[in-house]
């Protein structure tokens, strides 16, 4: 599905991603863990078409095609979703209208017809009860005066709108208590299929109780120093990251 | 002796026969025209700007249009070239009008020469019946439209103007006066999108007594240039001052919103919310006076102002002005101004909404919040509809 090759990344001259290579392909959950700082919303922020940094040097290919050369909603229509690490608050714009708008433009540049109302508001029932927000969230403006988990659970709510082909959760799970992080890794679960994919950016091990990741990968300075199976997530939360920095510092 | 322009040179042989008009132009010549130090005028050289755009003997017949009417049941008054023609105006129901000789005004320059110039007064007396919509098609080089509008205790209007210069370089100087009497409530809104060649000086003075309320909502898009000076005096008590305003400007337009209001007595309040929003060479001004008397304790005064700049030509000056001589007051003021947010460009796009279409839906969102009171559908939806133009 996708395929990142010694990708190289700075802003303002900072080397941030120092070569990354990464496969994912449909029906698999990859976790990218590590501490603060290595660059995992980075990695996150690119594939989204985040444009404040420069790539200066590699290559990511999504089904085929030439994933950097395309805007950031070309990236939307065909699949990719980013669920941030720090959701944007947007004053007089609500849930509700931003889904509407993003829906029926990603519909629009496949071809297909917009949603009329009543099969809109059939799809916002459905996937509200799927991560268990209510209407009255989604009529308020975007973000605005919601509680950490509001804003986590608001952007797996969108992910469900939006059926993405590959979803990019960024820290999903920071600033959940232990039944919204059920919520959202159900979520999630219930989204998985055997055509998509799911990358699981975090720091803790306890969301993949729930989301089982088929690989893990530590990312560290910029770099993918270790990947492993599940058990390697269960490794890190026990050892904690300083065994690994050591292995780097050694090499 | 008639200082430094010419502009008051060319327009003395027009002063009215009336003792008020008469009266006002000799105090005009004696204060002078806005110079280029103004204070008031400071960013709006507007007799500069006139003196070079407007031919004051420019002369053409108006185009009125019925088209250009709003299609809403209520009252119609039309001014050609700043008299009322009262075969195309239409009276619905109990409000009744009176055509008089122009009496004392305001003492501000451009005031003082509509005083001098307009030659009468349309005055409109409140009845049950609403809306009420005032029209001017200017065609000439200068019109001075004036209108008194009186609400009586308890009654209320809802006036509705609009201004269209048919012909270019011309220069409207409107004065409209509001008597809001104990327990009465006006709403008064105005969509301003003229042209390229458009220039106007429009006054709004209102005299709010006990209880009374006073809305202004003011809406602008483009024209050379447009000066509003809002004046509201809260002379009674418990009355309220409410103010809000959007301007939307790209290509050349200038627009200065010059607002004051005055908290006379105690236990009176405003509130008040400009936004702008600027695009190309656009420049927008916006200068908000709040004065709160001695004797006005307890008064609430609420002001921001906030502004997005597209574009590095536009230039924005913004200047809240508080003067407090009561101890007892809640006062508070507040200006920002910045660029469209990127990370909610980014946000939206990420989404798979366009970068045009999120830039207008930011923009929208943020424009919307200054429509919240206006009562009259019709005027939402024009606004609405000339926000989405203009964004999109
Ligand atoms: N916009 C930015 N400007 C400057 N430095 C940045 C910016 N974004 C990220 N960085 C830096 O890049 C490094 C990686 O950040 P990030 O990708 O957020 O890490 P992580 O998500 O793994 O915590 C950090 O040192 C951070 O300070
Ligand atoms: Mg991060």
């Amino acid at each position: 599905m996708i395929s990142i090759k010694n990708v190289q990344a700075s802003i303002e001259d900072k080397e941030i991603l120092r070569g990354i290579d990464l496969e994912v392909n449909t029906g698999e959950v990859h976790a990218i863990m590590g501490p603060n700082g290595s660059g995992k919303s980075t990695l996150a922020s690119i594939l989204a078409g985040r444009e404040d940094y420069e790539i200066t040097s590699g290559s990511v290919e999504y089904f085929g095609e030439d994933l950097l050369k395309f805007d950031p909603e070309e990236r939307a229509q065909k699949g990719i979703f980013l669920a941030f690490q720090y959701p944007v608050e947007i004053p007089g714009v609500s849930t509700t209208n931003f889904m509407k708008t993003a829906i029926n433009k990603i519909r629009e540049s496949r071809g297909e017809k917009a949603l009329d109302a009543v099969n809109f508001l059939n799809l916002m029932k459905e996937k509200m009860k799927l991560v268990d927000i209510d209407q009255s969230l989604l009529s308020r403006s975007l973000n605005e005066g919601f509680s950490g988990g509001e804003k986590k659970r608001n952007e797996i709510f969108q992910m469900a709108m939006l059926e993405p082909k590959l979803a990019i959760l960024d820290e999903t799970d920071s600033g959940l208590d232990i039944d919204a992080l059920k919520i959202v890794a159900n979520g999630v679960n219930k989204l998985k299929s055997k055509n998509n994919a799911t990358i699981v950016v975090t720091h803790y091990q306890r969301l993949l109780d729930y989301i089982a990741p088929d690989f893990v990968h530590v990312l560290y300075k910029g770099k993918i120093v270790k990947s492993g199976d599940k058990n390697l997530a269960l490794e890190l939360e026990e050892k904690g990251y300083d065994w690994i920095k050591e292995e780097v510092a050694l090499v | 002796m008639i200082k430094e322009y010419n502009m008051l040179r060319s327009l003395e042989g027009r002063v009215n026969e009336n003792t008020s008009s008469r009266e006002a132009w000799k105090m005009l010549t004696e204060i002078g025209l806005p110079h280029k130090k103004s204070e008031t005028y400071k960013f709006t050289p507007i007799v500069l700007i006139l003196e070079k755009n407007i031919d004051w003997d420019l002369n053409s017949k108006s185009t009125f249009c019925d088209k250009k009417l709003y299609a809403a049941k209520g009252s119609h008054f039309i001014f050609i070239n700043g008299v009322l023609n009262e075969k195309l105006s239409q009276v619905q129901g109990d409000i009744s009008f009176a055509i008089e000789d122009v009496k004392e005004g305001r003492h501000d320059p451009l005031s003082l020469l509509n005083t001098s110039l307009a030659s009468n007064e349309l005055v409109i007396t409140s009845g049950t019946e609403s809306p009420v919509f005032i029209y001017h098609f200017n065609s000439v080089g200068i019109s001075n439209p004036r209108v008194r509008i009186k609400v009586k205790s308890g009654e209320s209007i809802q006036l509705i103007e609009k201004l269209f210069e048919t012909n270019e370089n011309t220069f409207t100087n409107s004065f409209i006066h509001f008597e809001v009497a104990e327990n009465a409530f006006v709403c008064h809104s105005k969509v301003q999108n003229y042209n390229s060649s458009t220039y106007s000086h429009e006054t709004v003075a209102a005299n709010v007594e006990n209880n009374g309320r006073f809305y202004n909502n003011t809406f602008s898009f483009e024209g050379a240039l447009t000066r509003n000076n809002l004046i509201i005096n809260l002379n009674g008590q418990n009355c309220e001052g409410h103010m809000y305003g959007l301007f939307l400007l790209d290509k050349k337009s200038h627009i200065d919103n010059n607002t004051t209001v005055d908290h006379i007595q105690p236990n009176s309040f405003s509130n008040e919310l400009y936004k702008g929003i600027l695009d190309e060479d656009s420049t927008g001004v916006f200068n908000g006076k709040i004065y709160v008397r001695q004797d006005a304790q307890k008064t609430n005064a609420f002001q921001s102002n906030n502004n997005i700049l597209l574009s590095e030509g536009a230039t924005l000056h913004t200047k809240p002005q508080l003067e407090i001589w009561a101890d007892d007051v809640k006062c508070s003021h507040g200006c920002t101004s910045g660029q469209l947010d990127k990370d909610a460009i980014f946000y939206l796009r990420s989404r798979g909404i366009d970068y045009k279409a999120a830039k207008a839906m930011l923009l929208r969102a943020f424009a919307e919040e200054t429509l919240e009171h206006v009562k009259l559908e019709t005027i939402k939806h024009e606004v609405l509809d000339l926000i989405n133009q203009k964004l999109l």
